[in-house]
């Protein structure tokens, strides 16, 4: 985990994931042409964000540190989404007549959440938030582990209803108990 | 994580997880639930903050617990309680997990 953190780190990870993104658009746009949009509005996006970044640097290092973070994970799911995407148009693999690049993007939806999710207890600041924090944090991990393996397994449609139900499912969960904790202490 | 499972493996440990489960308690009133030494309990307080499981504040002579665990070392817990899984059980802290000098 240090070394992952320390290559995000790193000044030269935007960079190298900015290239890879420019990379993989531009063979992406070479081989479907008709779908120029699929990564010009990602880059542009990234862009944007590249801007922000350089401009909080000379604001603030702690705020650029973290937009340094933020962008360099942010370029490295969209070359994820992408090099998908390009091994769907490749054939590189027997199932893709699937919608890999999808596939792919729902599960890194879904190792985010579980990453945030796990996390989520430790961000207590009273014993008042532990017991809501613990609950959030298992709802949304049976939540994100859900959505995960009905993207890996499901047909794409039916994924796609298994994610949704899920993750609105544990959030009403959480909110649910959040008022009804709430409404004891009133009483 | 090896100070995480070596934090879980010790029966004792779990047992003050567990109790801080209900809520914040001071080292005094964890302390009323083990026939244990000061010393020996405090060195197993010292593996549980290193291991990131608890978190310790200062209350004006007490030293106020409270979990700090994730997700994952929760499900660890579960597990560890469940499967009863544990490490060589000691009476004496070791020589890693020396009595921080806690008060009560």
């Amino acid at each position: 985990m240090t070394t992952i953190t320390a290559l995000v780190a790193s000044p030269l990870s935007l960079r190298l994931t900015a290239s890879a993104l420019l990379l993989l658009g531009l063979t992406l746009t070479a081989l479907r042409p008709e779908q120029p949009l699929l990564w010009l509005t990602t880059a542009i996006s990234l862009f944007v964000g590249v801007i922000v970044w350089r401009y909080a640097r000379s604001q603030s290092a702690q705020a650029a540190a973290r937009l340094h973070h933020a962008l360099t994970l942010a370029g490295v799911i969209l070359c994820l989404a992408l090099g998908a995407a390009l091994v769907d148009e490749l054939r590189l693999l027997p199932m893709s007549g699937e919608d890999i690049s999808q596939r792919t993007q729902a599960l890194i939806q879904a190792l985010i959440l579980l990453a945030y999710a796990n996390v989520m207890p430790k961000m207590a600041s009273s014993a008042r938030w532990q017991g809501q924090l613990r609950f959030a944090g298992w709802t949304l991990v049976i939540a994100a582990l859900v959505h995960a393996i009905g993207w890996l397994f499901a047909p794409v449609e039916l994924a796609r209803n298994i994610g949704i139900a899920a993750i609105v499912g544990a959030l009403l969960l959480i909110f649910g108990r959040y008022l009804m904790t709430r409404r004891s202490e009133e009483n | 994580m090896s100070s995480v499972f070596k934090a879980l493996a010790d029966p004792t440990r779990r047992r003050i997880l567990q109790l801080l489960r209900a809520g914040p308690l001071s080292a005094g009133e964890l302390a009323a639930h083990f026939d244990l030494a000061k010393p020996t309990l405090s060195a197993h307080f010292a593996v549980l903050r290193e291991a990131d499981l608890v978190h310790s504040r200062r209350d004006g002579k007490q030293l106020i617990y409270h979990l700090h665990l994730s997700v994952l070392e929760d499900a660890l817990l579960g597990f560890a309680q469940l499967f009863g899984i544990e490490g060589p059980v000691r009476t004496q802290p070791t020589e890693s997990s020396k009595p921080t000098g806690d008060q009560t």
